[in-house]
């Protein structure tokens, strides 16, 4: 428990540390660029702890209290503080409110653009050293759908999409998208050893495109599915009718009432299989689980229990935890590293993806279509960078590119107080050709404060909830 | 040889002419793209030209021939990061809510902003400051991008559609200028653009509505939203979009004017003999074309 708390305390540390030091250098270099007169560049807020002034400005480079932001403070005639005096009149050129629109504009807006720019690099750096993928190979097709009727069948491993050879299920996904929607693709699979050629049909694919189901890959709209092995069960819930019906940890779930299963996500379907609906009732019926355990076949009946799920359907579960399982991984774990060139470009395209998911997150919230509970503070923050710390290097540097994307995102919107809501202001500057009344800009501050504030306070109310 | 003014305009108008419809019809999406793209390209270095001219010096803003580079290569990266929007395979519906998003806003300044800097320049009160400046810029670049993502828009619903918005344009741009011709006597806005009268604008609503009357019964039946509507309801809210899109085409020529009284020239270019420059042709365009592409997302 203190190790956790350690290690969540030292990733927020180092997240924060980084993204906040980066994004201020971003303001920074370009105040730099535009000649502004920097005088302060603090890592942390509050009061200045440590401070050293350097260069021919004397910037000052302090390290503050609350390592939780940074600022950069630059000349400004509207920022003085009592025992600071007028600005000279040599300086007062190089006063950032005197600067054009436009530089003000880059200056502000440089801070969140080097968290996207941070972004981009960790991930190319991430697909330079090699990005984990599940090999192409199958699980059985759903009934009805354009796998199941092109004959594919479990265990056949997909070598090449329209002749060009794919590596990991990233690579169909992407070929099955580039591929022209209402024609078909042939897939080469190998089969017991043989190499045959599939032609696949697509056009379920441009249906599920026209409804707006975006929430399901293209390969799981066409019925492939990865093969994941059988359930391995990472852990039993206490008092579950998992734990009741003496199922272990360690045990493989081959079957439910006869049915193989392959993947985590089957066992779970053929679980909520069990759901019987009566004239007025939902109740959940015995299944047989077979089970391997030791070497050992059996049969172990398990009577799931009804649950409600986060959107209030009703769900059949038994309690029990899904992990890893070592053998598959073995197996079908491949790891594609990529050239210099190419991780860039894939850096760009995962940061436009991630960009584009978090805006749309935002406007389902906003909408109504998703729940704010998925709003995290701080405390998520650190609770997963403790745990994508101890899980490696990789999985921190994801991790932190994932909230550098985060944090530009949120910096860029149209809120008073934040970067975007300067970048409001001035856009309004230059469409009236003067600024923004003080009054309107002050009402402008009090809302966004408020804004924040009613966000910080939902984001740590989320924090707790979920830690307890 | 050579020929008139008259003469050469009608010339180049008739090429032109000829060469839009052939491309509007007979070429490839990718290639319609391409050629729409280097039509505004070439409008927004005018524009930038324009912009950064010594013009605005009489204003207390230096010349910045900054502009001429950084305005296109501003609509570059936009159609490139729109471009590369629609190759990352959003759902249809995330597309359309996108191109809509864009065309909304641009219309919300289109319908505000645009008539403000007419209106505070026609009273002598608009400041050719720098601010101003950078505020031109951006709209005049936003107009520019969504005009070309609205072209391909309703090009790829159909190339009528797309000619018929067109001719609503010119048809009142023509309108206006005879019907001016004829019994204009009151200004429009004389410091802006001394020879568009009221009688005019009038001509032009009037031409358009007969133009929406006749085209009504091939287009109506197309809008499946209008199409639940009782009959009258359908007629005022076609005559009312058409006179929307008239009211608009006449704030872009006057948005364009503005610019080019504000940099003290006549033309944008000298691209196209006896028609200016490129901007000189297309400015009623900018305005226009987004709102109908917005209009048909809505209505289709």
């Amino acid at each position: 428990m203190l190790l956790t708390v350690l290690y969540s305390f030292l990733g927020f540390i180092i997240t924060i540390g980084i993204l906040v030091t980066l994004h201020e250098l971003g303001h920074y270099s370009v105040a730099r660029w535009c000649n502004v007169k920097v005088l302060r560049f603090s890592f942390g807020f509050g009061p200045v702890l440590f401070s050293r002034r350097l260069g021919r400005d004397q910037t000052e480079w302090a390290l503050s209290a609350i390592p939780l932001g940074g600022y950069v403070r630059m000349l400004d005639e509207g920022d003085r503080q009592d025992d600071e005096g007028p600005i000279a009149e040599s300086d007062l050129p190089r006063a950032f409110n005197r600067q054009r629109v436009w530089k003000r504009f880059a200056i502000v807006a440089a801070g969140p653009l080097s968290n996207f720019l941070l972004a981009v690099l960790l991930l190319a750096a991430m697909f330079m050293v090699g990005v984990p993928g599940l090999a192409p190979v199958l699980s059985q097709p759903a009934a009805e759908t354009a796998a199941a009727e092109a004959g594919l069948q479990p265990q056949d491993r997909i070598v090449a999409v329209d002749d060009q050879p794919v590596v990991v299920w990233q690579d169909v996904i992407q070929k099955l998208l580039s591929a022209d929607a209402s024609a078909a693709v042939t897939l080469t699979v190998e089969r017991d050893g043989f190499s045959l050629k599939v032609p696949l049909k697509l056009s379920a694919m441009a249906e599920s495109s026209r409804k707006g189901d975006s929430e399901r890959s293209p390969a799981e709209q066409l019925g492939l599915h990865p093969y994941l092995g059988a359930p391995l069960l990472a852990n039993v819930t206490k008092d579950s009718p998992a734990s009741a019906a003496g199922l272990k940890k360690g045990d493989r779930v081959q079957a439910v009432n006869g049915v193989a299963l392959d993947s985590p996500g089957a066992l779970v379907e053929q679980i909520n299989q069990t759901l019987k609906q009566t004239a007025d009732q939902i109740t959940a019926a015995t299944a047989e689980l077979t089970v391997r355990r030791d070497g050992m076949t059996l049969t172990i009946p398990v009577t799931p229990r009804l649950e409600t799920d986060a959107n209030g359907k009703k769900v059949a579960r038994i309690g029990v935890t899904i992990g890893v399982d070592p053998e598959v991984n073995a197996r079908y774990r491949v790891t594609q590293r990529y050239g210099v060139i190419e991780s860039l470009g894939r850096g760009v395209v995962r940061t436009w993806d991630l960009t584009a998911l978090s805006f749309k997150m935002i406007g389902r919230m906003i909408v109504g279509t998703a729940s704010l509970k998925n709003l995290s503070g701080p405390i998520t923050i650190a609770d997963y960078a403790g745990q994508s710390i101890q899980a490696g290097f990789q999985q921190f540097m994801t991790y932190l590119a994932l909230i550098s994307i985060g944090l530009g995102v949120l910096n860029f919107l149209p809120v008073p107080l934040l970067d975007g809501g300067h970048l409001l202001y001035y856009f309004a500057e230059m469409l009236r050709g003067r600024p923004l009344p003080e009054r309107v800009m002050e009402i402008g501050q009090r809302i966004g404060f408020a804004l924040i504030v009613s966000l910080i306070v939902l984001a740590l109310f989320n924090d707790f909830s979920r830690k307890f | 040889m050579s020929l008139s003014p008259l003469a050469q305009r009608v010339a180049t108008g008739v090429v032109m002419l000829v060469i839009f419809l052939a491309a509007l019809f007979y070429l490839p999406p990718s290639l319609w793209m391409l050629a729409m793209m280097l039509v505004l390209l070439a409008a927004g270095s005018e524009f930038g030209r324009l912009l950064g001219s010594d013009g605005f010096a009489r204003y207390g803003v230096p010349a910045s021939p900054h502009y001429r580079w950084l305005l296109p290569l501003g609509l570059i990266a936009a159609v490139a990061s729109a471009l590369f929007f629609f190759t990352r395979q959003y759902s249809e519906i995330e597309q359309v809510l996108f191109m809509v998003a864009c065309y909304a806003l641009l219309t919300l300044l289109a319908l505000t902003v645009v008539p403000w800097w007419i209106v505070r320049f026609e009273q002598g009160r608009l400041q050719g400051n720098r601010p101003t400046r950078a505020g031109f810029a951006v709209v005049g670049g936003w107009l520019l991008f969504c005009c070309w993502l609205a072209i391909v828009q309703l090009r790829s619903v159909s190339p009528w559609l797309l000619l018929a918005v067109l001719v609503l344009i010119w048809l009142a741009d023509s309108a206006a200028y005879f019907a001016g011709r004829a019994f204009g006597k009151h200004k429009l806005a004389p410091k802006t653009s001394p020879g568009k009268t009221r009688e005019g604008a009038l001509g032009a609503l009037l031409a358009v509505t007969v133009y929406a009357l006749a085209l009504a019964p091939f287009m109506l039946p197309k809008s499946s939203v209008l199409l639940t509507l009782p009959t009258v309801a359908q007629w005022l809210i076609w005559l009312g979009l058409a006179w929307v899109l008239t009211v608009l085409s006449v704030f872009g020529d006057l948005f364009e004017s503005l610019v080019k009284r504000m940099a003290d020239c006549k033309d944008s270019g000298g691209l196209l003999p006896g028609h200016g420059g490129v901007l000189d042709r297309i400015d009623s365009l900018l305005t226009t074309v987004p709102v109908a592409a917005l209009m048909t997302s809505f209505l289709v």
